[in-house]
């Protein structure tokens, strides 16, 4: 068991090593090399030889690699060049807002997609699943993008129920200020006893949360339903009927075990799909966090910081799969080694 | 009664009609996909014949136009008619999506043939480094690639090839693996055919499916994230047109012109969805449980 | 003595878009306690639907008639699927084909044997627990208490189909229809589990449908047996009369195509296949594969007795090597 989480853990930093060898790559392709930065237009050859050397940038390429691997592990993440603070730091600021916003969708999406799937097996082919069915197709036609801009449309634009974008009312955080101990504007409002602030806070997340969620309920529910409907068609379920054991207690509790374990990787992939799609919804919504600094790196030729964002979320996907992948060995009886 | 006997086999006969309306039936979803994807289609390749305007005329005097008969989807802020710019979308999505696809597969097939077929060393070094490329959420590569390269469509197509061959490399590997053992390959390695040969020419064929209607299913994600890209700002750039790039263009005014987001927006939905019911579709009539084959 | 369990005129039909496949065609079958019924056919003659039928696990898109005599009630064979529920596991137990897939394989075995138990029988958790490893050990699995924690993948093939059984004997029923209990496994394994299910009819007298393909497995265990094909019993009685003496052109191809039963040494087979069961059929079912085929064959044969508990259904029966007088049938 501990041998399995080694091998696991060992073969996790493997893969990050790749990943961050594929960034080294990558940076080293973006245009505007670090000596142009540095020395400014026209520099003279010896300048530029000068600059080199300096930059390690003789040096071969793999130790250039070693280098770079070395500062990315002491938390040298490089400088951003928009906003000139260490890389590391622009993250630690915005990283708790897009941790709110992807987590609180990752919750509905459960909690909703879910059992939606499961109702929808267990009465097959009844109006609920039919409509289940349908809304799963759609919602996974729709881009991400486009749900945010028809929730601010209808929401905030014909209803005004909800503000347009952004994390909390600006007037409301100066007026009502609290301590950003933990990132999450909604404890920390709630720590802070500031219940105004609170309900800004809540206020604005509830479209970017729900165009998140919209999009991934749509797969959830379609996979849960076809996981739970393969299952109920298998053998031992059968074996079950066959012994007068009540369909209730056949859905909820045999199936659904065994529809449940496989889901698990389901939702690590929606964890990792709501990573990539809260770039988007950052965008739309104007939201403070990883994702719309990433945009605003790329458009303005940020480097250091796209990189950053990179490797931060890629090792978080890598560690969240490793999680999964750890909560099978207990969950699923086959896998249990001695 | 005589009329049975003399259309048994004529392209209208009783029988192949009822056979036809018997596949219609059993298949509705992907049959409607099928023609809403032929439709826009056949939009997008006689798209110069069917739009009324040139999808690029700036007019600032008809700028912001509401659907009417004579724009049927409006205008947008430059006066270009949205109609024919969704219509010529059309093309630049299709053909988005059969390249990126091309491309991934072309990477992918190979690689995961070769992983599957030798198995061993080489399955196990292919395999880490694919691991290396599905280590990254989705949409991040693309992003991180596209920076790299510089924000054009052919670059988001490119990048979206890069993070998509993995898929398609274990696929294929694990289809190679249950017919590796396969009494086919054993006879024509007994028989000292080439490695290569016996590669390409009985592995291949006997295990592609799956990649193919993976590949049909992923045909709508990759619209989507292409679209994805340019909304952001790294894939198409004007004056290029498509529908992603249009929303985004549409973004400081859609709260008051919704016709400029909508259209473009329900043309992404309505092709993805037409692909997906498709490739569904294809998914189910090729499921052995259903009793297999086209 | 009365039969357990008695299938009357049973039919199941599956009506489909163009046509209507009919799988079962007024079918009787009775089983008796303490005796071993094989009920034998090559796949598509009707044999798993009888049971399923019978039990009312047949899904909704069919269509049943008959009726179901068990002891003392008789229920509408279509109401089986939700009248059933009461002697399904508790009267009346199945076993399925393949043990692999026969188990849940994310609860233990004892807890799944366990869950039946609780559910047709009122004891308490401890009380349940030891009738559980007691049955275990019934079928003769070796230390009931470790294997009560284990699970189905740590087991092998012959030991879940015992374990099934375990599952079937643990709510006493008095009929155990097994549908191809052996044909997933070795052929040792599979004269081991047969002894088994043999020794627990004497023990138990249980009434068994035995459901299988293979005549070899019928001749060593069972006491009567029944021959289906497309739908319809066309022979049946005493498993040595039947054997010894086939009456049926179907029988008597069945039994030459099994080299230790039948008498040839070339291996045999029966040409032709089995008919479309969704076109409705006219007269006898097999007469396209038999060499007796005369124009009263498509005339419908009925079940006929040829002698005590010996009936078949055939214009044609090879009653030669029977001894007793043969009494003459009438015609529908």
């Amino acid at each position: 068991m501990y041998r399995f989480l080694a091998h696991r853990i060992i073969l996790m930093f493997g893969i990050l090593a790749g990943v961050m060898f594929l960034t080294f790559i990558l940076s080293r392709m973006l245009p505007g090399s670090p000596v142009e930065m540095m020395l400014g237009h026209r520099p003279t050859p010896e300048q530029i030889a000068l600059a080199r050397a300096e930059l390690g940038l003789d040096k071969p390429v793999f130790i250039q690699f070693f280098y770079y691997l070395g500062n990315l592990v002491q938390g040298d993440w490089g400088m951003s060049l928009r906003t000139g603070r260490p890389v590391i730091e622009d993250l630690g600021m915005r990283f708790g807002a897009t941790f709110e916003l992807t987590t609180l969708a990752l919750i509905i999406v459960v909690t909703l997609g879910i059992p939606l799937g499961v109702l929808s097996a267990v009465k097959q082919n009844s109006m609920l699943d039919h409509i289940t069915r349908t809304g799963s197709i759609a919602g996974m036609a729709l881009p991400v993008f486009l749900i945010g801009m028809l929730l601010q449309m209808l929401f905030y634009g014909k209803l005004s129920w909800f503000p347009l974008q952004g994390r909390i009312h600006s007037e409301v955080a100066l007026d009502f200020s609290f301590d950003p101990i933990t990132g999450l504007y909604l404890i920390d409002t709630l720590l802070g006893g500031q219940w105004v602030a609170f309900k800004s806070a809540v206020h604005h997340l509830v479209l970017p949360v729900a165009s998140l969620a919209i999009a991934s309920i749509a797969v959830v529910t379609r996979i849960t339903r076809n996981t739970m409907v393969e299952v109920l068609g298998e053998d031992h379920i059968k074996t079950l009927r066959a012994y007068g054991i009540p369909a209730r207690l056949i859905y909820y509790r045999y199936a659904l075990k065994a529809t449940l374990i496989p889901l698990l990787t389901v939702i690590g992939l929606t964890y990792g799909y709501m990573l990539g799609g809260s770039v988007v919804i950052e965008y739309v919504f104007d939201w403070p966090g990883m994702g719309s600094y990433v945009v605003g790196a790329i458009t303005q030729s940020d480097y250091p910081a796209v990189l950053g964002v990179t490797i931060l979320l890629a090792s978080i996907y890598l560690t969240i799969n490793l999680i999964i992948d750890l909560l099978y060995q207990f969950v699923d009886p086959r896998l249990k080694v001695a | 009664m005589t009329d049975l006997s003399l259309n048994q086999s004529g392209l209208f006969s009783a029988r192949r009609r009822a056979i036809t309306w018997h596949f219609i039936i059993h298949n509705k979803l992907f049959v409607l996909g099928a023609s809403l994807f032929f439709t826009i289609l056949l939009a997008a390749i006689f798209a110069p014949a069917i739009v009324p305007y040139d999808p690029s005329a700036i007019n600032f005097r008809d700028k912001l136009v509401a659907p009417s008969l004579a724009h049927l989807m409006g205008t947008d802020d430059l006066g270009r008619d949205i109609f024919s710019r969704v219509v010529y979308g059309a093309r630049t999505s299709l053909i988005v999506g059969c390249t990126v696809l091309a491309l991934a597969m072309m990477v992918g097939v190979p690689i995961g043939l070769a992983a599957g077929y030798f198995g061993g060393k080489i399955d196990q070094v292919l395999m880490r480094l694919t691991d290396i490329f599905l280590a990254f959420p989705p949409m991040l590569l693309p992003i991180a690639i596209t920076a790299a390269l510089g924000a054009s469509l052919i670059n988001a197509m490119i990048a979206l090839a890069i993070s998509w061959f993995p898929w398609y490399a274990r696929i294929m590997r694990s289809s190679v693996m249950s017919v590796r053992n396969d009494l086919f390959i054993s006879a024509a390695q007994t028989m000292g055919i080439s490695n290569m040969k016996i590669m390409f020419r009985h592995a291949l064929p006997n295990s592609w499916t799956p990649s193919l209607v993976q590949g049909s299913m992923d045909f709508g994600y990759t619209i989507l994230a292409a679209a994805s890209l340019s909304f952001i700002g790294i894939g198409a750039k004007p004056p290029a047109i498509e529908w992603g790039l249009m929303v985004a263009l549409s973004r400081s005014k859609f709260l008051d012109y919704w016709w400029t987001a909508a259209f473009p927006g329900l043309a992404i939905f309505v092709t993805v969805l037409a692909v997906n019911l498709v490739g569904d579709g294809l998914r189910d009539i090729l499921d052995p449980k259903r009793g297999g084959g086209l | 003595m009365k039969p357990i369990l008695s299938i009357k005129d049973l039919t199941v039909s599956f009506p489909k878009l163009f046509n209507t496949i009919t799988a079962v065609r007024g079918l009787d079958l009775d089983l008796y306690a303490g005796q071993i019924t094989g009920l034998v056919g090559e796949s598509g003659s009707g044999k798993s639907m009888t049971a399923a039928a019978a039990m009312g696990l047949i899904t909704n898109q069919a269509e049943v008639t008959g009726n179901i005599h068990w002891q003392d009630k008789t229920w509408a064979a279509a109401d089986m699927a939700k009248a059933g529920r009461q002697i399904r596991g508790a009267g009346c137990a199945m076993i399925f084909q393949n043990p692999l897939t026969a188990l849940n394989p994310f609860f233990s075995v004892g807890q799944q044997i366990f869950d039946v138990a609780r559910q047709h029988r009122s004891m308490t958790t401890i009380e349940i627990e030891k009738e559980v490893k007691q049955c275990l050990a019934q079928v003769h699995l070796p230390q009931p208490e470790k294997l009560y924690t284990k699970y189905p993948h740590e087991l092998s093939g012959g030991q879940i189909q015992r374990v099934v059984i375990a599952m079937a004997l643990i709510c006493q029923p008095r009929v155990l229809i097994a549908d191809e209990p052996t044909t997933a496994l070795d052929v040792t394994v599979q004269s081991q589990i047969l002894a088994l299910v043999r020794e627990l009819t004497d023990e138990k007298q249980l009434s068994v449908l035995l459901i299988t393909h293979d005549l070899s497995v019928v001749a060593t265990v069972c006491d009567q047996v029944s021959v289906m094909y497309a739908g319809q019993i066309v022979e049946q009685g005493d498993v040595r009369q039947v054997i010894k003496f086939p009456v049926h052109p179907y029988t008597q191809k069945l039994l030459a195509t099994v080299p230790e039963i039948g008498n040839s040494t070339i291996l045999e087979h029966i040409p032709g296949q089995v008919p479309d069961l969704g076109k409705p059929v006219v007269g006898c079912a097999f007469k396209d594969r038999c060499e007796k085929r005369t124009e009263r064959c498509l005339q419908t044969p009925t079940l006929v007795e040829a002698e005590m508990g010996h009936q078949y259904r055939c214009f044609h029966p090879e009653l030669d090597n029977l001894n007793h007088n043969v009494r003459e049938e009438t015609m529908v």
